[in-house]
């Protein structure tokens, strides 16, 4: 009888020698071969979103008003999942060469696809005599909103669109501050300190929950007056970013503060339950707060983000952009219109309606029907005020990675951890290594 | 002849094995071996998002200087160090118990058991909010007992910095971030632990127990003379499953472990490493040369293993 000792022997050579004889003679032949980017779905533009609710409501009916008002290849509206999980599909998408029409996609995102060739830059539809947008009609836009669409990077092209646009902004809960002696929002960071000693001292409450976010450090840095980024280095370490993070610091130190756990909305909850006086979010989150209204009585406001005293006010632009993916000519024109049609003047007004984001025309503002609107529920202008002043976020390559370790800084000094002036030090190195990879 | 029989019969059992196995390879092969090969193809090419230039072995190299790297696999054997004895630990002293026991054992059998086949993200929710540090049950009983409140799931300083009044600097040992990642784990898996000892202890012979015990021996005599070297196997078995198994963690440090920074890195592990690298930020060489580096780290731990225990380990 033949020893099993043997066969695993001969097993074993078998194997080792099939895996030397692959990895010899398959030279790469695992990846796919470079034939160009292909659609999805050669008969419908597929359209990869994020959005949940009312927001996924509105764009389905849009979608499905373009497909009546424009015949050709229909536009297909497809839940692709959260963002993280877009990015990742679309990344494993460009990977397998098969790509959405368009998607949904955040400047950092974007800034991630455009080196692999996958991405359409706009310019060549946008200033197209027949499919484009007028000189006019686009200058209606906020300078910001289309600033943040422009990737300095990659010879300074329009590689996304803005679709849906908030603005950090500095909820507050009324009944606290009354219920502490304050009558007015705080403009300055000096007033919001106040406030939060008020706060604790008449009702003991922790004022302020802090989430951990890199969109709010960067707004605090240029309501301070500092810059992030300079090119393609940080300017972390900056007297204004150490002063950003020694008055975060110094709001956990006298207790006036606290910090949430990250990625959850404990802050809200908080917020809701009167426990807090003030919580920094993105202006979308408008929404929640009136359906958390539905369920107990509280009473709520937002104002601008408080700016460092001699300063002026600032805050930052958040809220995904579209992206078109190279398919097909025909495909990428089909594309474009909808990006148009999603973006005239009419609908950015609905748009705003329906959802928690703000219009990103200018012109919006005279639409009789926003302002009723704004009417009926003065706080949701605010944020509309805010976009005159608001602010891009770096969209360089690499900025994902580097967002990742600001809130790992934040976090050592809201822990206590070290001092705001070595965690700047730190912060500027680790993230300028990373920006400058090749 | 007699050599050329023993040739031909050599040559039919390896077909006849081969054979046996085929239907084992279709799977194994389409699944495992394949992205496997995938992945170390691609752990030699560079690029971000995308396959680049062939970089031979520089992504490992990279994983080799890159402190993120070795802080990930320290965070990664600190879990294991924590995770595996206790978890055993716990598991067979709970099996003892229970097997000691005439009445109510299905009911606690199952009872132990029921965290492991809950999903792991549905209970690792709820445990995030007994860690909230304003309005957790942990903070709760704390505050109750006169013990300063933690930040639990937020807090990277050591545990022995906590434990000892800051005697040990917070840079020392796993933080108490990990510690809690730990303690979940812990309390979901040891039920596997507990239903694979009892088993164990179940195949022990009674005749063994009734000549121990006419020989006069006492009830811990018992434990480790008898049971104790007849659930070597069930210790081998158990350990090499649990240290594989914490060494690849991921659902649990993924749910529980905070995005904003992953408590400063003291919560990210070699899995939430690759994942991160990989798909977060689009290495995708550096990230398969990281996962190929724990495939070779686990299968060098699981045969020391196998090696030590034909030294220990007692077979019936």
């Amino acid at each position: 009888m033949f020893e099993r000792k043997e066969i695993d022997k001969s097993i074993f050579y078998f194997f080792l020698l099939l895996v030397i004889q692959i990895l010899i003679f398959s030279n790469g032949c695992f990846f796919p071969s470079n034939e160009g980017f292909a659609p999805l779905n050669p008969s419908h533009v597929v359209f990869w979103d994020r959005q949940t609710a009312e927001s996924a409501v509105f764009i389905k009916a849009k979608a499905n008003e373009f497909n009546e008002r424009y015949p050709g290849l229909p536009i297909k509206v497809e839940k692709a999942g959260g963002y993280a999980e877009i990015f990742r599909k679309v990344s494993a998408s460009i990977q397998a060469q098969k790509l959405p029409a368009l998607s949904v996609s955040y400047e950092s995102m974007t800034s991630e696809y455009i080196p692999t060739g996958a991405v359409v830059p706009m310019d060549e539809y946008l200033n197209s005599p027949e499919i484009g947008i007028s000189e006019e009609d686009f200058a209606d836009f906020f300078p910001a909103v289309i600033t943040a669409n422009r990737y300095a990077d990659f010879g300074n092209k329009l590689y996304s669109f803005p679709l849906a646009k908030s603005v950090l902004v500095l909820y507050y809960n009324r009944d606290v501050l009354m219920e502490s002696g304050i009558s007015g929002v705080p403009i300055t960071w000096d007033d919001f300190y106040q406030h939060l000693q008020k706060v604790k001292m008449k009702t003991g409450k922790k004022g302020f929950a802090i989430s951990i976010d890199c969109s709010t450090v960067s707004a605090m840095i240029y309501s301070f007056g500092g810059e992030i980024v300079k090119g393609r280095e940080t300017l972390f370490n900056s007297p204004e970013t150490v002063r950003v993070f020694s008055f975060l610091q110094r709001l956990i130190k006298e207790d006036l503060a606290y910090v949430i756990t990250p990625g959850t909305f404990d802050d809200q909850i908080a917020f809701a339950k009167g426990e807090i006086a003030y919580m920094i979010r993105s202006s979308s989150l408008r929404i929640a707060l009136e359906l958390l209204e539905k369920e107990r009585t509280f009473h709520w406001g937002i104002a601008p983000l408080p700016y460092a005293t001699g300063f002026r006010p600032v805050t930052v632009l958040f809220g995904p952009n579209i992206t078109i993916f190279k398919t097909t000519p025909e495909q990428q024109k089909r594309a474009w219109l909808f990006v148009r049609f999603m973006t005239s003047k009419e609908n950015v007004v609905n748009w705003a309606i329906e959802t928690g984001y703000i219009p990103i025309r200018r012109s919006s503002a005279e639409n009789p029907k926003l302002q009723r609107f704004w009417k009926e529920k003065p706080y949701a202008k605010v944020p509309f005020e805010c976009l005159q002043f608001a602010r891009p976020e770096p969209n360089l390559s690499g900025w994902q990675q580097v967002r990742d370790m600001v809130e790992s800084a934040e976090l050592e000094v809201l822990t206590l951890m070290d001092t705001p002036e070595n965690v700047c030090k730190k912060l500027e190195k680790k993230a300028n290594a990373i920006l400058h990879l090749p | 002849m007699l050599f050329s029989t023993r040739e031909n019969k050599k040559h039919y059992d390896l077909f006849s094995a081969l054979v046996m196995l085929f239907p084992s390879f279709l799977v194994l092969i389409p699944f495992f071996i394949l992205p496997l090969f995938y992945a170390f193809q691609l752990s030699l090419w560079g690029g971000k998002r995308n396959i680049g230039d062939f970089v031979g072995l520089k992504n490992y190299h990279i994983a080799f200087q890159n402190p993120l790297f070795w802080q990930s696999l320290k965070v990664t054997i600190y879990y294991a160090m924590m995770t595996v004895p206790a978890t055993l630990i716990l598991g067979f002293c709970i099996a003892y118990l229970l097997s000691k026991i005439s009445r109510g054992k299905i009911f606690f059998r199952i009872l132990f058991f029921v965290p492991y086949v809950t999903s792991t993200v549905a209970v690792a929710m709820v445990w995030r909010i007994f860690y909230n540090p304003q309005s957790g049950l942990f903070n709760f009983l704390l505050d109750s007992l006169g013990f300063p409140i933690q930040k639990w799931l937020l807090e990277p300083r050591g545990v022995l910095h906590i434990l000892t009044g800051g005697m040990i600097p917070p840079q020392y040992g796993p933080s108490l971030a990990l510690a809690c990642i730990s303690l979940f784990d812990v309390w979901h898996t040891f039920g596997f632990a507990v239903v694979v000892f009892l088993a164990g202890i179940s195949t022990i012979p009674k005749e063994y127990y009734e000549s121990a015990r006419i020989d006069g021996a006492r009830s811990l005599q018992i434990l480790f003379h008898i049971e104790m070297p007849l659930l070597t196997p069930t210790w081998l078995f158990l350990i090499t499953v649990q240290l594989i198994r914490s060494l690849q963690s991921f659902s649990s440090f993924y749910a529980l472990s905070p995005s904003g920074g992953r408590t400063m890195g003291t919560t990210e592990n070699l899995m939430l490493h690759i994942y991160s690298q990989f798909y977060e930020y689009g290495y995708w060489g550096y990230g398969s040369a990281v996962a190929i580096f724990l495939s070779v780290f686990i299968m060098t731990l699981t045969f020391i293993q196998w090696q030590w225990s034909r030294r220990y380990v007692f077979y019936q």
